[in-house]
């Protein structure tokens, strides 16, 4: 048993933690997600893979996830547990970022402990504040730090869509929210219902996953109002 | 001296039970909610001590609900059942529950059932049963007065008799009540029964229970 106390993350000379970046890496070659919270929903999409990738932590927060999925089931079950235990002991539903917050102390535990190796995994928190009824989103990642974002992105490809983001980001809300999200997704991945995961969560109703025809509703809107766009830039220098 | 009791009628259960909070010869309060709904169809009525019933119930409601997220989909009765029996088995021979469970559930492919569960781990499936020192006189009213497929009015005409009973033969017996139920529609309040404290008809302070 002495063998396993043996830290396995540990600082090199110049002050890294090599496991936690190569988690990163792990990370980055994981499939897309994204969050963009709006004024009245907040919006989680992911790269569709084989795997369910969007998961309910309770019947107000919901987490999607970048890196090893296997890691993600372990971190998932201890959240839920989590959540009902809270609800247990002080008869009141997590906050965002309460659940956040464990999420990424359990992530930052594993980097820190004897025998063991950093989660392989970022996450993007979404909910509703059960006490101001307000959308959150937050991000964790391997190395236990989290914060809120107005939209942000992890997984493969996530720096083109944080630049869509950063660029086109404005306060929205329902319908426009999922626009956005849907088209910061379609910047990496290729377009169609098929291959994207979008889930929507409001104070209403929860969370809510689309349906595939839902999706490519979506799409269709967002093709069309790119054509419009390039032939409204096509047509402005004749007008000179 | 508090009473639970469950009757299963045409594709819905009643789960009932006193809702008095009682401690030696002082009542804390008239209306305490001691049937617990533990998801959306299910019902879980409670007598026993007071901290064990609370501590007891809202284990197994929080089990079930983590369940739910895990598995996507809710436990059935039967499941939660035998849930519930469990732990109450495994407590059992450490540090017992004191508590003695009605459950009513209702679910898609089975339609509603009823579990009779008691505090030594005692899980039998049930039309009709009851609890504490009131079940002496539900008991015989059931088994003369209960038959398969009731309506809802039938079914709560039942309880109704049953709490007139308790009312009048139980020394110290607890006057008010809450009836629940749970049908495909889900598990709700479907009424109370209430002779003393802020909701009792004015008129009940000044006639006897008859």
């Amino acid at each position: 048993m002495a063998r396993y106390d043996r830290a396995i993350t540990v600082f090199s000379p110049d002050g890294h933690l090599f496991q936690v970046e190569y988690a990163l890496e792990a990370v980055r070659k994981g499939n897309a997600a994204v969050g963009v919270r709006g004024t009245d929903t907040v919006v989680l999409g992911v790269e569709k893979k084989s795997v369910r990738k969007i998961a309910c932590l309770d019947t107000h927060i919901a987490l999607a996830c970048a890196g090893l999925k296997a890691d993600a089931r372990v971190l998932i079950n201890r959240a839920r547990v989590e959540c009902q235990s809270h609800r247990l002991t002080v008869e009141d539903p997590v906050t965002v970022e309460y659940i956040t917050r464990y999420i990424a102390g359990l992530q930052q535990k594993y980097t820190q402990s004897g025998g063991v190796r950093p989660f392989g995994l970022s996450t993007l928190i979404v909910g509703f504040d059960p006490y101001t009824d307000k959308p959150a989103l937050y991000q964790t990642d391997p190395s236990g730090t989290f914060s809120a974002w107005k939209a942000n992105a992890t997984g493969r490809n996530s720096n083109s869509m944080r630049e869509f983001l950063e660029k086109n980001y404005k306060e929205t809300s329902g319908k426009e929210t999922i626009k956005l999200a849907i088209r910061a997704l379609l910047e990496v991945v290729e377009s169609g219902g098929k291959n994207i995961e979008v889930a929507v969560m409001t104070k209403k109703d929860g969370l809510r996953e689309l349906e595939e025809a839902e999706i490519d509703e979506y799409v269709a809107e967002i093709e069309a109002e790119k054509a419009a766009a390039e032939a409204a830039k096509k047509g402005a220098p004749k007008d000179t | 001296m508090e009473c639970v009791l469950g009757v299963v009628g045409r594709d819905f259960a009643v789960v009932a039970a006193d809702t008095s909070a009682v401690q030696s010869i002082l009542v804390h309060k008239t209306d305490e909610d001691k049937v617990m709904v533990l998801d959306s169809h299910k019902l879980m009525g409670a007598s026993g001590e007071p901290g064990d019933r609370v501590q007891f119930t809202e284990f197994i409601q929080k089990n079930l609900h983590l369940y739910q997220f895990r598995n996507t989909i809710p436990l059935s009765t039967a499941a939660a059942a035998n849930f519930t029996r469990g732990e109450l088995a495994t407590a059992l021979r450490k540090n017992p529950y004191m508590v003695n469970i009605i459950l009513g559930g209702y679910d898609k492919d089975v339609g509603a059932s009823l579990y009779y569960i008691d505090y030594i781990a005692t899980l039998h499936k049930i039309d009709k049963g009851a609890f504490g020192y009131g079940s002496y006189f539900c008991l015989s009213l059931m088994d003369k007065l209960y038959h398969p497929d009731m309506t809802v009015e039938e079914a709560v005409d039942l309880v109704d008799k049953c709490i007139k009973e308790i009312r009048l033969r139980l020394v110290v017996a607890p006057q008010n009540f809450v009836i629940k139920i749970v049908d495909k529609d889900g598990a709700r309040e479907y009424a109370r029964r209430e002779l003393v404290g802020h909701n009792a008809p004015v008129e009940a302070a000044t006639t006897v229970a008859a």
